[in-house]
């Protein structure tokens, strides 16, 4: 972490010249009050609450929704778990075990150093695909 | 998509006797159960994009979940010239905060309202996703009846 605060840092200079920062600020998401309305949301709610009763809760900590950044991951590894699961009923988890090697190559290649986002992530699919190729021969 | 994965199946398997037809049509439904993690990623990304509201005309948009710690957004569009223009951002989730990389690169930890908005969207995808992809109840977690 300490070194990627040092890169923010030095990179701050640079954001403040150049004024408006080209990443989308996600100003056009729907408002509060809108999404409060939103037929889902009381699922939603339900959901970061029950949710460390399921099995997921063996894994991870216990849910602090009102921490955006808690939420995000939460909303991470849910999403990530769904992804697998399905996968993983596919394939007799055959993938899932490959993943878990995959994963630290790409947080090993994939780091706040690396500007090759879409080719680290390219790569993973290739050697994902790859691997999936040589289980089925 | 099926004949492509029929001919991997009997470059795979060979090409002779009476079970080959079957053999093709299991390895063909392997093949396609292994490369449909891509598919999936497709997928998310198209409900992700609409978390967002429309996307303008002339714009392409992805936004998905690339794995426990990654979120991707990128654009693609053309400017008044007509040239191509293209735009990446990454937020990779750390324990004390969201940092967005984008080109540049340029990193910065978002923070207040686009915080809140990232979070809410994080939250949105899950749910769309869930219900829309692996038809689950994401109150439970459990696959809808």
């Amino acid at each position: 972490m300490a070194e990627i605060r040092s890169i923010r840092q030095a990179h701050e200079a640079t954001l403040l010249e150049d004024g408006a920062d080209i990443a989308p600020n996600l100003s056009s998401l729907p408002s509060k009050e809108q999404l409060d309305s939103q037929k889902f949301r009381a699922a939603v709610d339900d959901a970061f609450r029950t949710v460390q009763h399921t099995k997921v809760a063996d894994r991870h900590e216990v849910l602090q929704p009102s921490d955006p950044v808690e939420l995000v991951r939460v909303s991470s590894m849910l999403t990530i778990r769904n992804r697998y699961e399905h996968l993983e009923g596919a394939i007799n988890g055959e993938i899932l075990g490959n993943d878990a090697w995959l994963n630290d190559k790409m947080r090993h290649t994939n780091t706040s150093q690396n500007s090759n986002t879409i080719l680290s992530f390219e790569d993973y699919k290739r050697k994902k695909e790859k691997i999936a190729w040589e289980n089925a021969a | 998509m099926s004949g492509f994965f029929g001919k991997i199946a009997a470059l795979l398997i060979g090409d002779s006797g009476d079970d080959r037809k079957e053999k093709e049509r299991q390895t063909t439904a392997i093949l396609s159960s292994k490369l449909n993690d891509r598919e999936l990623l497709r997928k998310e990304s198209k409900i992700g994009a609409t978390l967002f509201g429309p996307v303008p005309k002339g714009r392409s948009r992805e936004f998905f979940c690339l794995d426990e710690t990654t979120w991707i957004w990128h654009e693609e569009w053309r400017d008044e010239k007509g040239v191509e223009r293209q735009s990446t951002v990454r937020y990779e989730v750390h324990p004390n905060g969201i940092l967005k990389v984008s080109d540049g690169p340029r990193y910065q930890f978002i923070e207040g309202t686009e915080l809140e908005n990232f979070a809410r969207a994080a939250r949105l995808y899950y749910e769309e996703t869930s219900k829309q992809i692996y038809k689950r109840d994401p109150k439970t977690g459990l696959k809808f009846a």
